[in-house]
């Protein structure tokens, strides 16, 4: 397991899933078209779980998007399993922090749904679904529709409709954010319970530090407005298979919590958004794109 | 900021309780009747209240021939209902009536979705809609009438011009006010453009349309009888405004009950398929 290596010089075994190049997004249509992201350099192996942290505006987002194939990239290069794609990326499964399941469907239907569009028979993407419907906890509720559920429930309806079509690469935007602390802990122990075990390739993206360590085979903490990569944590040192409690106890923890804890810290204003424009952020990224161009113009 | 309180958490993988909606217990439930008859009893006690201060009044206070009574509407009930005239003026503008709210509805259905989907077409004709949107539509009769007579057909013209840009606009607001996270997800899942229009327009487009339905339908019913007015011998519309000049405020007052009373009916039966079809929308709105 290479880990995500913030160079791509990390020992990729195969093609990584994920691998970017000196990218840079921009939203189109603003005046002032400022990038959301610039300069990230991030290479994400078969099987790995990276976890991305960073205030709130830093681009963690916008790196999804492009994962998933919704947003290109405007400079730099992407590559989704080793190629570049034009359309959007193939076994994607993308779980957004609003929630995003069809009302008038029920739990069936909806964890069917991806099923139904690629043309699944109705009686094996039944029997699929509620196969997975089980186990995502929720086999007795499969004629509920969404209103009837909890915030929790309805998480892991999506994450059953995420997981149903057995996709390459998951991605995840903060999609505990909305949970209360202990239902919290209880999706992201549900969730490892899923993953482990399987090659699925995973992007989490959470504002939540302790989410990430608790989660991830590294993290990637970034920072600034356009945000950037600032540093790239490996998790190899951190007991596994220990509670949560336990894990939190541990040394290694502390250290990579208050490491990483700077990087993001670091470049906060007194409101928590990622400082903006006018700051001493901005000369940072600066002078990072700077020192970017010019080691790619040597 | 390391002491993070972290609850105890179980590892059943949070298997949920098996909690059925909660039923209404039996005294809940004699409680409700008790409170829904008293409900009707205060309604029917307004009612009685009125018809009796209406009736005191006419001849006392007003001229009879100015406000009638609710005695004399109820005898000129009687005689329209003997005749058969009532019967037939109101299927006449029913039939009006539910043929322009039909035609309005599927008119109006269609070209919100297709506004909503081709949103390059909705971007250049949209100041076109909003004109027909707001001239007032009945002031078209007299051109209808010249294009398409006075018989049953320029009532039903009127009434389906008049009614279909309520529906046209809702349907088309529901188009847009998808949710771009939903879309997203569609495009993600691998849905092309004829999955998400009939997987995600049409059915977020139907809780709107039920619900411009009951606006549209009183406005279908005024088209046919404005329609009635402009030129007609026979309706409901036709009936209140003969009665009308030869001052028999009875019969315009039967009419008018008539057309209300049918319009009602209606519009509980559009109510009941709002939540029929919009279950999954929770209870539907309360009465």
């Amino acid at each position: 397991m290479s880990g995500a290596s913030p160079q791509g010089t990390g020992d990729t075994t195969g093609t990584p899933v994920v691998e970017f190049k000196h990218a840079e997004v921009t939203y189109p249509g603003r005046q002032v078209t400022r990038p959301a992201v610039i300069d990230v350099d991030l290479s994400v192996g078969r099987g790995e779980f990276v976890c991305v942290v960073g205030p709130s505006g830093c681009g963690k987002s916008t790196l999804l998007h492009v994962c998933s194939g919704l947003m290109k990239v405007s400079d730099g290069e992407f590559f989704y399993l080793g190629q570049e794609w034009k359309k959007l990326h193939p076994d994607v499964g993308y779980v957004t922090q609003k929630e995003t399941l069809l009302p008038w469907k029920t739990v069936l239907g909806n964890i069917a749904l991806p099923l139904k569009l690629r043309g699944v028979p109705r009686a094996e993407r039944k029997a699929r679904a509620a196969d997975m419907a089980a186990s995502v906890g929720l086999g007795d509720w499969l004629d509920r529709y969404p209103r009837e559920l909890s915030g929790g429930m309805r998480q892991r309806v999506q994450l059953g409709r995420t997981l149903v079509t057995q996709p390459t690469l998951l991605l995840m935007d903060e999609p505990f954010g909305a949970l209360d602390a202990v239902l919290r802990v209880r999706m992201q122990e549900f969730l490892k319970s899923r993953i482990q075990g399987t090659d699925l390739t995973t992007i989490f993206v959470t504002h939540d530090l302790n989410e990430a360590l608790t989660l991830g085979d590294s993290v990637v903490a970034m920072a600034g407005a356009p945000g950037t990569i600032d540093q790239v944590d490996h998790l190899d040192d951190l007991p596994r298979g220990v509670s949560p409690v336990e894990l939190r106890q541990s040394p290694a923890y502390a250290e990579h919590e208050a490491r990483l804890w700077k990087v993001i810290a670091g470049h906060l204003s007194d409101d928590g958004k990622a400082l903006d424009n006018d700051s001493f952020v901005r000369r940072d990224a600066e002078a990072l794109r700077a020192a970017a161009q010019e080691s790619r113009g040597a | 900021m390391t002491t993070h309180a972290v609850a105890p958490t179980r590892t059943d993988r949070g298997a949920p309780p098996k909690r059925r909606p909660v039923k209404k217990q039996r005294s809940q439930r004699s409680a409700w009747a008790l409170d829904m008859l008293m409900l009707w009893g205060i309604r029917a006690l307004i009612v009685v209240a009125m018809l009796g201060l209406w009736q005191f009044c006419s001849g006392r206070v007003f001229p009879v021939f100015i406000v009638s009574s609710p005695q004399l509407v109820f005898e000129r009930f009687g005689d329209f209902m003997e005749g058969g005239q009532l019967l037939s003026d109101l299927s006449y503008t029913m039939r009006a009536c539910l043929m322009g709210f039909a035609i309005g509805a599927v008119i109006g259905s269609s070209l919100g979705l297709a506004f909503g989907i081709f949103e390059s077409v909705a971007r250049t004709i949209r100041p076109f809609a909003a004109m027909l949107y707001s001239t007032p539509k009945i002031m078209l009769a007299p051109l209808i009438v010249v294009w398409f007579g006075v018989d049953l057909q320029m009532k039903v013209v009127i009434s389906a011009f008049s009614c279909m840009w309520v529906i046209f606009y809702n349907v088309w607001n529901a188009t847009r006010a998808i949710d771009r996270n939903l879309l997203d997800q569609f495009r993600l899942m691998g849905a092309n453009q004829r999955q998400i229009i009939a997987g995600l327009y049409f059915p977020s487009a139907t809780t709107w349309l039920l619900t411009s339905l009951r606006v549209a339908f009183p406005i279908a019913l005024i088209g046919a009888v404005v329609g009635e007015f402009v030129a007609s011998n026979q309706g409901l519309g036709h009936l209140a405004l003969d009665s009308g000049h030869r001052f028999d405020t009875a019969g315009v007052l039967v009419a008018v009950l008539t057309i209300t009373f049918t319009a009602m009916l209606i519009d509980s039966l559009l109510t009941a398929l709002q939540r029929k079809v919009a279950l999954w929308q929770g209870e539907g709105e309360r009465k």
